[in-house]
Parts: C-alpha cells; structure tokens; sequence
C-alpha cells in the first residue's frame, strides 16, 4: 500500500476514534451530571439561600405576646393529648415481632413477653365464603374478663380441617381447655387468650386472636380491668 | 464620501473575514477541537439547565395552599428585630405545629408517624400513645430542608403529611391464601407458612404528599439470600425517579421533585413500622422539632 494512503487511512482512523472517544466521554459526563444534577442542585440552594428569618415585630411587646400566645397553644395541646393517655393499666401488643408489653396507668413496664398474632391467611370456602386471619390493628378495649373459658368453634375452625359444619349449638362446637385458663374479650369474636402451642409463641399462626404463655396471661388477667385499653400495631 | 469608504472598508473586511473562517473550519485539527468542545458542553448546559438555573430560580421547598394553619402566627411587620427571640419562637412554633398536628391524628384510629429530627427517632402512635420508638443509627436529610429556613419549613410542614405511593423490599401483608381442603387428610396436606421469625431484608421508600419521600433502610447488612430482592427493589425505585428524572428534561425543576429523608433502623423495627402502618392514602406522617 502506498505509505501516504496508508497514513491518511490511520489519521482517518485516529480522528475517528478521537471523536468516538469523547463522544463516550460525554454520554459519561452527561449521565453523572443528570444523576447527581438533584444533589447538585440542593447543594446550590443551600449556597444561594440563606435561612434567614423574613419576620419582624413591631416592637418587643409584640413579639412577647406572640410567644405567649404559642406557647399557651403548646401547654393547652399537651393537656389534651396527655388526656387521651390511658388512665388504667394497658398493653400494648406488637403483630410483627409477635411481642407485647403490659404498663401501668403511670406509664411503667410491668411486664412484656411473646405472643402469636393473627398468621394473614385467607382461608377460601367456595366462591362467597372466605375469611381473613387477621389480628386487629388500633386501640380496642378489654370489653369482658373470663376464668376457665370456653371456646365455641366457628364455621372456619370446621372448614380448615376438612370437616363437614355442625348446627350453631351442636356440643362439637365446644372446646374446652383450648383457650387456657383466662380469656379477656376484645370483641368481634377476638379474644386474648391462652394457648396449647406455646412453642408457636412469637410467631404469626392465629386465626386473629392473641395468644400469650400461661404466666404471662394470669398476669395481664390481673392487671387489666373491664375498659383497660389494648393498642395492637 | 467618507461613509463609502467606510462601506468599502467592511465589505472588504466581510470579504476577509469569510475565506478566513471558511479555511479555518476545514482544517482538520480545528474541526476535531470544536467537535471536542461542542461534547464538552453538553453536559455542562445539562448542569446549567437540570441544578444551577433551578436553584437561582426557585424556592427551596414547594409552595403550599397549607399557610392559612399558620397565618395567624405569620405577621409581617417593619421594625426592630431580635433575631434570638425570633428564633426561640420559630422553634415554639414548630413545636406547636407538631402538636396540633398529633392531636389532629390521635382523634383517629389509625396508627400514625412522627419522624422527630432532632433525635433521629421515628415513632408510631396510636390515639396519642407512643406505641413504638426506633431509634435511627444514620439520618440523612435533603440539603433543601436546611436550604428553606424555619419560616418556609413551618408552612411545610403545617399539616400532617399523606402517603401518596410505597415501594418495598417486603410484603405490606404476608398473606398466604389457601383452599378449603375437601377432608381431614386434604387438610393435613395444606400449604402453610414457615414456622420462624421472617428474616427478609428490609428497605422501603414512602413517597408523601408535598414532595416529601422517607426512604428506610435496615442497619444489618444484607444477606447473600437478600440479593434477589434487593436488586427487585432497587430496580423498581430507579425506575420510578428515572422516570421523574426524565420527565424533569421537559420541565428542568418541579416543585414535585422529592425532598429526601434517609434513615437506617434495626431491621425488627424497620418492619414492624412498614407493617403497621395503614396503606396509601391513609397513613399519616408529623414531621417534628426541625
């Protein structure tokens, strides 16, 4: 090949390259710039935005009698927030960690240990029929207190097991001991209760209902009173 | 006369001029030189365009219709000022737009945050009870935050904040649904779940009304195990603010643009917030003692 054409050929192949090079280069540069362009930018604000206060009083009275203004509202709120406080023993059960923790009415720890909680599962009877296993979240209330109680079996507790449904009061329906020896009443059907499975305390594997160990639950029997508040989170 | 010769004169000047650029431009070297400079600044008019115009145009944090909650507290004045006592009652000001703010919510049943700044901490509460405290090990804050200044951050922050959309390394409910089995030994062959305390890594972005996006992290490091759901999830924030990001090249600022807070929690607690929390559209955040 003639030299000259050869050299030609490799500046061609040089500028070409060059320029792929940087036009890499820049895609590079161009894609960081509109990653980083928001931390950028914020930075840029904070160098160009000074927090300075735009208010002024006329004069110091004022001022004066806008601070007592506020904080007349802060003591007034904080009143009426500390009124929602509960004013008897409470627990306060965690859903995810499968815990719970017993308080007096002074806010103090008495106690806290495992539970089970609801296990979120959808038990599907059919095209109509389905049930959620879910332990209720917010602040619910101890509404009954029972010793030695017994549970009357619903509908689900037949129909997870493959068995046929009895008549709301045929004697299959009971159960006794399965709840352990104390129960409080949460309503709709929930209850706090004992368990046959301690092993599974900790552990999501209820039907909804909250179950606690033996001497944890004849402690919190005690404690709580009928209205006692329950927060489940 | 004098104005023919000066008419002369550019037209020969042009005439110049012309050939000159003409030669200029063909070389090779020189047009290689202008190609490199013209790369170049693409990505700096990209810099101009997407951080410095914006932040020579625009506030800080958006604009709310929310400044009726503080009207009454906000009055523009001339005179002397004291810029301590101002500060003082910023501050009690803050404080009280928490508190009317956690009063609103604990008129409610529903399990409710407060992310309080000034010790890192983000709790749950239920009808004004701290039911859960978690204590950050690392708080990162959108430098716009302490760009805006506590005036802008009380009208910010003057009513509670709403979930408006979450992304999430874990279930919001791990839910398991089975079929009611036709006998007692379908029964005992039903799909149940595993018997232990999940150990699923924990990261997850709640993205509020106002520009406000809380991104959780947990503490622990990832396991290997992790990865796959890791990566899912990472892919799934990229994509949602790529996507903002994108949109953001026909509109170089928004005042939707989110408005960062990182924080790392234990994973337990991590969890136990995200689970406990109501869905989108309901739950509630109080931003607090900024």
């Amino acid at each position: 090949m003639n030299p000259i054409a050869y050299n030609r050929k490799a500046h061609k192949l040089l500028f070409r390259g060059i320029l792929l090079f940087f036009a890499l280069i820049t895609l590079l540069l161009t894609q960081l710039v509109f990653r980083k362009s928001e931390t950028w930018r914020d930075s840029l604000m904070l160098l160009l935005h000074s927090p300075e206060s735009h208010r002024s009083y006329a004069n110091q009275d004022e001022l004066d009698q806008k601070f007592t203004s506020v904080e007349k509202e802060i003591e007034r709120n904080t009143s009426k927030l500390n009124k929602l406080l509960p004013d008897k023993p409470y627990i306060v059960v965690n859903t995810t960690k499968n815990d719970f923790r017993l308080f007096n009415a002074k806010h103090e720890l008495l106690r806290d240990g495992l539970v089970s909680t609801g296990s979120f599962t959808i038990l599907k009877a059919g095209e109509n029929r389905q049930w959620l296993f879910k332990t209720p979240r917010g602040q619910l209330k101890v509404l009954g207190k029972t010793k030695d109680p017994v549970w009357k079996r619903p509908d689900w507790a037949f129909i997870e097991e493959g068995l046929k449904v009895p008549s709301p009061n045929h004697p299959s329906r009971y159960e006794y001991g399965t709840l352990g020896d104390y129960s409080l009443n949460l309503g709709n059907g929930y209850l706090i209760h004992g368990t046959l499975y301690q092993r599974f305390l900790g552990l999501p594997v209820t039907h909804g209902c909250i179950r606690m160990g033996d001497d944890d639950l004849e402690n919190v029997f005690k404690t709580l009173k009928i209205g006692s508040k329950v927060y489940i989170y | 006369m004098d104005d023919q010769q000066h008419q002369k004169g550019q037209a020969l000047k042009q005439n110049e001029i012309l050939p000159l650029l003409r030669d200029f431009f063909v070389q090779k070297r020189v047009r290689l030189i202008t190609a490199l400079v013209l790369f170049l600044l693409i990505p700096f008019v990209v810099w101009l365009y997407l951080s410095v115009i914006p932040a020579l145009l625009y506030l800080p944090l958006p604009t709310t219709d929310l400044s009726s909650a503080t009207a009454d507290s906000i009055e523009m004045h001339t005179g002397s000022t004291d810029a301590q006592l101002h500060e003082k009652l910023l501050r009690a000001e803050v404080q009280a737009s928490a508190l009317r703010n956690r009063l609103q919510l604990a008129g409610g049943d529903s399990v409710y945050m407060v992310l309080n700044l000034s010790d890192s901490t983000l709790q749950l509460e239920i009808k004004g009870l701290v039911v859960h405290r978690a204590k950050a090990s690392q708080l990162k804050l959108s430098k716009r935050i302490a760009a805006a200044g506590s005036e802008a951050l009380l009208e910010w922050t003057a009513s509670p904040f709403t979930l408006q959309n979450e992304l999430a390394s874990i279930p919001k409910s791990p839910i398991l649904v089975v079929e009611a089995p036709k006998d007692t030994a379908a029964a005992a062959s039903l799909p149940r779940k595993p018997l232990e305390p999940e150990k699923s890594v924990v990261f997850y972005t709640l993205l509020f009304d106002r520009s406000l996006v809380l991104e959780v992290t947990q503490q622990e490091k990832p396991e290997m195990e992790d990865a796959v759901a890791l990566t899912s999830y990472q892919s799934a924030v990229d994509s949602s603010f790529r996507r903002s990001s994108l949109s953001r090249l026909k509109r170089s600022y928004s005042p939707e643009d989110p408005i960062h807070i990182k924080m790392q929690l234990p994973a337990a607690d991590a969890r136990a917030i995200y689970r406990a929390i109501p869905h989108v559209g309901h739950a509630k955040l109080v931003l607090s003692s900024i």
